[in-house]
C-alpha cells in the first residue's frame, strides 16, 4: 500500500522503499532461476564430473549424448507419448472446454469437480491407480497404455487455459453466426476455434510440456523398451550419475523458455483480438 | 386472448407469446403483428420486455406459450439458422479474425455460393454502406460507427426476409447516431424488407418508425404510428414516455370539460372515452401552449392562465419555460426561440393560452 501511496510523490523514502522493493525482487528470482540455469554452464563441462564453474569449456557432453543410443531412443519416445498426449488432450479437451463454459446442464458442477481431480490428488496416487488399472488391462510398458494416462493427466491442465479463453469470448458472435445460417460445427470451426488460436497454442505447449517433463506416472508406467526421458534422467541419477544428464537439463531448460516465449509473443495479439 | 388476423400482409405474428423465468414474467401474453416490409421499433425502458420480444423473434429465447408466425409459418420450435432472419447487434458482433470482405462475405459462404456471386454481392452490401475500399481492413482498425455498416452490410447482403436491430446504434455517439438513423432509413426505404428495431431512445423510434410498439414491464403499453403515439397517447405511461407533457390529474365534468384538482376547468377536445365523474389526466404538449399577448381575448384558445416564470431552457433552436401557477402545478411551454424572448426573465409573469383541440384527456395509470 505504501508503495502505491507515495508513487505520485517522489521524495527520499519512496526511492528507498522503491530500492528495498526491487532488490527483494530480484533476490527472489535469482533464487528461483539460479537452480534452473546453472545446468547450462555446467553442462558445458567436460567429461567425467558435475562441478560448477566448470574447469573447461566444450560441447563434449552433448557430442555424447546425441551419440548414446539409449538418450535418443528415450528423447524420441518422449517427444512421441508428448506429441500424442498433445493431439489427443486437444482432441478431447477443445470441445469440452467449450461445451462446459457454453452449456448448462444437470451435473455440470460435478463434471467440473471432476475434471480438476487429477490436478488435486497427488500425482503419486493416480500413478499408483494408473498401474493397477492398466496392468489388469494388460498395458503396463506400452506406449499406448502411457499416452491413455498422460492424457488423462494433461486434459485438465489443457481445459483450464482453453476455458479461460472461451470465457473471454463474445456469445453474440456466435449466435451472430447462427442467424445467419451458420449450423453448429461451422459456429465451432469457423467463430469459436479462430477466436481461440491464442489459448489453443498456450494449451498446446503446457500439455507437451507437462507431459514431456512428466516422471512419475512414467516412471510406474514404461519398461525399459518404453522409457521417456525424465525417466531414463532419473534413473541415470540414481544409478550411473553419468554427466551427460546436464546436457539433458540445459536442454530441456531452452526448451521451456522457448515454449513461453513463443506463448507470451501470442498473448499481446489475444488482448488487442478481444479489445471492443 | 384473441388471436391474430393471419392475412398475407402479416409478417411477423406473435399469437399469444408469453415468457416468463420461475415466477418472473419478462413477457405478459401478447399479439402482435409486423406488416410485410414495415419498420417497426420496439420502444420501452430497460426491462420492459422489448429485447426479449426480438429474442424470440430471432429464436434465441423460446417463448413460455403461443405461437411465432413468419410469413404464415409457425417457427415457435424451429431453430435460430433456419428463420431466414438478420440480425445487427449493439456491439456489432463481427468477427476480430477476418477482414471486411471475409466478415460480409460469411453467410453467403455458408449458403454455399460461388466466388463470382460473393464477390458481386459484397461488392454491392459494402457500396450501399459506403465502405467500398475498406475491404481489407480488420474490424479493430475501424471506428465504431464503420464497424456497424459492416454489420449491416453482412446482414443485407444475403437478402433475409426480416432484418432484426437490437439497439444499433447504442453504443455510437449522437452526431453518428443522427447519421446513421438516416442511413438505415434510406436503406429500409431502398430494400423494402421488414425491419424490428429495438431502442430506448424515444426520438430515434419515431424518427424511423411506421409504427412504434411502446412497451412497459413485459407489456405492449401502445403500438402505433409515431404521430399516434406522440399526439393520441392511450395513457400516462406513453404521454410521459413519448415526447414532453403536461399531464394534469382532474375529474371529467362533461363531454367537453375536465376539472383539474383544484377547481380548474379546462376545455378538452373529447371526453367520449371516459364516464362523467371519471379521475382522469389531462395532457397538453408544451409546444402547444402559446404565449398570450397583453389583452387578449380570442375565443379560438380557451384555456387560459398566468403564472410566473421559474426556469428557462435554451436548447438551440427551441426554448422551453416553466410557468408556476399560483395555485400550484407547472405548465411547460416551448416554443421557436426567439431573440425577443431575450426580455422574458425568470420571476416575470407569464399569460399563456391554448385551444381545447390540443387538450387530450387520457386514462390515468392508478384510478
Amino acid at each position: 500500500m505504501s508503495i502505491i501511496a507515495s508513487r505520485g510523490v517522489v521524495d527520499r523514502q519512496a526511492n528507498f522503499y522503491g530500492g528495498v522493493r526491487n532488490l527483494l525482487a530480484a533476490a527472489v528470482y535469482a533464487f528461483i532461476l539460479i537452480p534452473t540455469l546453472i545446468v547450462i554452464p555446467i553442462s558445458l563441462g567436460g567429461q567425467g564430473e558435475l562441478s560448477f564453474p566448470p574447469r573447461v569449456w566444450t560441447f563434449e557432453l552433448y557430442g555424447q549424448l546425441f551419440s548414446s543410443t539409449s538418450w535418443m531412443t528415450s528423447i524420441l519416445q518422449s517427444v512421441k507419448v508428448a506429441v500424442i498426449t498433445t493431439l489427443a488432450s486437444m482432441l478431447i479437451g477443445i470441445p469440452a472446454s467449450y461445451g462446459l463454459v457454453r452449456f448448462e446442464f444437470p451435473g455440470k458442477k460435478f463434471v467440473m469437480l471432476l475434471l480438476m481431480s487429477p490436478i488435486l490428488v497427488p500425482v503419486i496416487v493416480i500413478s499408483l491407480g494408473l498401474y493397477l488399472y492398466l496392468s489388469r488391462l494388460q498395458i503396463v510398458g506400452t506406449t499406448a497404455g502411457l499416452v491413455a494416462s498422460h492424457t488423462a493427466y494433461v486434459v485438465p491442465f489443457m481445459m483450464m487455459t482453453v476455458m479461460a479463453g472461451v470465457k473471454k469470448l463474445d456469445p453474440a458472435l456466435e449466435f451472430a453466426a447462427t442467424i445467419m445460417g451458420a449450423s453448429r460445427l461451422t459456429v465451432f470451426f469457423k467463430v469459436v476455434l479462430p477466436q481461440l488460436r491464442p489459448s489453443l497454442l498456450a494449451g498446446a505447449l503446457f500439455a507437451f510440456l507437462v507431459s514431456f517433463d512428466e516422471v512419475v506416472i512414467a516412471w510406474f508406467l514404461t519398461s525399459p523398451a518404453t522409457t521417456t526421458l525424465p525417466v531414463k534422467m532419473y534413473s541415470s541419477i540414481q544409478w550411473d550419475i553419468s554427466p551427460v544428464i546436464a546436457a539433458v537439463s540445459a536442454l530441456l531448460t531452452v526448451l521451456s523458455v522457448v515454449f513461453c516465449l513463443i506463448s507470451v509473443m501470442f498473448q499481446p495479439q489475444a488482448a488487442t483480438d478481444s479489445a471492443p | 386472448m384473441t388471436s391474430s388476423p393471419t392475412n398475407n400482409d402479416a409478417m411477423i405474428v406473435f399469437d399469444g407469446v408469453s415468457k416468463s423465468y420461475g415466477a418472473a414474467v419478462a413477457l405478459h401474453e401478447t399479439a402482435l403483428s409486423v406488416r410485410r416490409g414495415e419498420f417497426l421499433s420496439l420502444l420501452g425502458p430497460s426491462g420492459s420486455g422489448k429485447s426479449t420480444i426480438l429474442n424470440i423473434i430471432a429464436g434465441a429465447i423460446a417463448p413460455s406459450s403461443g405461437r411465432i408466425l413468419l410469413d404464415g409459418a409457425n417457427v415457435s420450435t424451429v431453430p435460430p439458422r433456419e428463420r431466414q432472419l438478420g440480425m445487427v447487434f449493439q456491439n456489432y458482433a463481427l468477427l476480430p479474425h477476418l477482414n471486411v470482405f471475409d466478415n460480409v462475405a460469411f453467410p453467403l459462404r455458408i449458403r454455399g455460393a460461388s466466388n463470382a456471386e460473393i464477390k458481386q454481392k459484397v461488392g454491392n452490401a459494402l457500396e450501399r454502406v459506403g465502405l467500398v475500399g475498406y475491404e481489407k481492413r480488420k474490424p479493430r482498425e475501424m471506428s465504431g460507427g464503420q464497424q456497424q455498416r459492416v454489420g449491416i452490410a453482412r446482414c443485407i447482403v444475403y437478402s433475409p426476409s426480416v432484418i432484426l436491430m437490437d439497439e444499433p446504434l447504442g453504443a455510437l455517439d449522437k452526431k453518428l447516431r443522427d447519421q446513421l438513423q438516416g442511413e438505415i432509413k434510406k436503406l429500409h426505404r431502398d430494400l423494402g424488407t421488414t425491419l424490428v428495431y429495438v431502442t430506448h431512445d424515444q426520438e430515434e423510434a419515431l424518427n424511423l418508425s411506421d409504427r412504434v410498439c411502446l412497451m412497459n414491464g413485459g407489456r405492449i403499453a401502445q403500438v402505433g404510428t409515431p404521430d399516434e403515439l406522440y399526439f393520441e397517447p392511450i395513457d400516462e405511461f406513453v404521454a410521459d414516455f413519448v415526447g414532453e407533457s403536461n399531464l394534469y390529474a382532474g375529474v371529467v365534468r362533461d363531454d367537453r370539460q375536465v376539472e383539474i384538482n383544484g377547481g380548474w376547468m379546462l376545455k378538452v377536445r373529447s371526453t367520449e372515452a371516459f364516464r362523467i365523474g371519471e379521475n382522469v389526466k389531462v395532457l397538453v404538449r408544451p409546444e402547444k401552449v402559446e404565449i398570450a399577448p397583453p389583452g387578449d381575448e380570442s375565443a379560438g384558445l380557451p384555456n387560459r392562465c398566468v403564472g410566473t416564470v421559474s426556469q428557462i431552457s435554451f436548447v438551440g433552436g427551441m426554448t422551453r419555460f416553466a410557468v408556476e401557477l399560483p395555485g400550484g402545478g407547472t405548465v411547460l411551454v416551448k416554443g421557436i426561440s426567439d431573440r425577443a424572448a431575450d426580455r422574458i426573465e425568470i420571476g416575470v409573469p407569464m399569460a399563456l393560452r391554448w385551444a381545447s383541440e390540443n387538450t387530450i384527456v387520457i386514462k390515468a395509470n392508478r384510478a
